[in-house]
């Protein structure tokens, strides 16, 4: 066994959380490598400090100064929310990329020979939205599942994980 | 007579300052012993402090009695509010100058002990682990801090970064090992 190998259990070691197996290879390792016992010593030190971690008392001004200070943030309610909401749709770029996009929809629509039945719009105009809504579910579904099953995506993931363990 | 928590937030929802005075005074000293213990600085401890409780006044809308009490809530909103900041701002400190201020201000500032004779003892191994701890990778020693000093299970760690337990796991134990060398460096030194 390495001390590398053990080195990845210590904190499961010292926290009961290795099979009786394999704390009995990391014990047998221990036995004989100076250097892992000593860091088994120091990992042990660690995590019994955070429990002493001294608890201080702020300064008396804190509290007043959170005090002062509150009264100039309004607290944000609902109604802010769909306000900021609609604030960025009327935003000049936003509601021109929304015009453009509704033109170019309609126009791709027109191509592909897909028009409404505004009998029936008209008779139920909900449906509209339900048959809408099933559409989208249906196109993000299979847009979810595209992605997840993309080779290209899980080849990226599994390198990101790579460089973030050795960062 | 006690006032609930949910009582509380109902007050300051109407705009009962005394109800938002009574929440502040209860739970700052615990917001800012979490700000300090991420960033080892006690100015910088007072002023996140200061932002999580007006995020904290912001969101009161959010907080439900019925999952928890408001400390727990406020304590969530903080740790989330302090890895945040912490990423924005990557905060790069020098050690040398900047830490002796901080002990200095540490002198100053009294922390609850059972003895004087414990207090010193504690205080001295404190401040040379926390000192350590603060030259530990950030990604590393923010893993740590939410094990070892906030006492958080893996799995609210792993919620919390955002990352997977085996990654979270295997953060734990680099960032204790790499405190632990820094440590017996300093021992040694």
């Amino acid at each position: 066994m390495s001390c590398s190998y053990c080195e990845e259990r210590i904190s499961d070691y010292l926290e009961n959380a290795l099979s009786a197996a394999e704390r009995a290879v990391v014990e047998s390792h221990l036995r004989s490598c100076n250097a892992c016992s000593e860091l088994v010593v120091g990992i042990k030190e660690v995590v019994e400090w955070g429990p002493t971690f001294p608890v201080y008392e702020p300064p008396a001004w804190l509290a007043a100064r959170i005090l002062v200070n509150t009264p100039r943030v309004a607290r944000e309610t609902w109604l802010d929310t769909l306000v900021s909401i609609g604030r960025w749709f009327v935003e000049p770029r936003i509601a021109m990329a929304i015009f453009t996009a509704t033109l170019v929809l309609g126009w791709m629509g027109s191509r592909a020979g897909i028009s409404p039945n505004w009998i029936k719009v008209f008779r139920d105009p909900a449906a509209i939205y339900y048959q809408t809504q099933g559409l989208m579910n249906r196109a993000y579904d299979e847009a979810v599942r595209a992605y997840y099953r993309s080779p290209l995506v899980t080849a990226i993931q599994s390198r990101i994980e790579e460089f973030r363990e050795i960062s | 007579m006690r006032t609930t928590d949910a009582e509380l937030v109902k007050g300051c929802l109407a705009g009962d300052h005394v109800a938002w005075e009574t929440i502040v005074r209860q739970f700052h000293p615990r917001i800012y012993n979490l700000a300090y213990r991420f960033t080892g600085r006690f100015d910088e401890a007072e002023d996140l402090t200061q932002e999580i409780f007006m995020k904290v006044y912001r969101s009161l809308t959010s907080y439900r009695p019925e999952s928890g009490a408001l400390v727990i809530w406020m304590v969530r909103v903080g740790r989330n509010h302090i890895i945040d900041h912490y990423r924005k701002f990557k905060i790069e400190r020098s050690q040398t100058g900047s830490i002796e201020v901080e002990y200095e201000k540490a002198e100053e500032n009294p922390a609850r002990y059972a003895s004087p004779a414990q207090a010193l003892e504690q205080r001295e191994l404190s401040e040379r682990v926390h000192r350590a701890l603060l030259r530990v990778s950030e990604d590393l020693r923010e893993a740590v801090i939410l094990r070892d000093l906030e006492e958080l299970t893996y799995e609210e760690i792993a919620e919390m970064l955002k990352l997977p337990m085996g990654t979270v796991k295997s953060r734990i134990n680099r960032g204790r090992a790499e405190l632990a060398r820094l440590l017996k460096r300093e021992s040694r030194g």
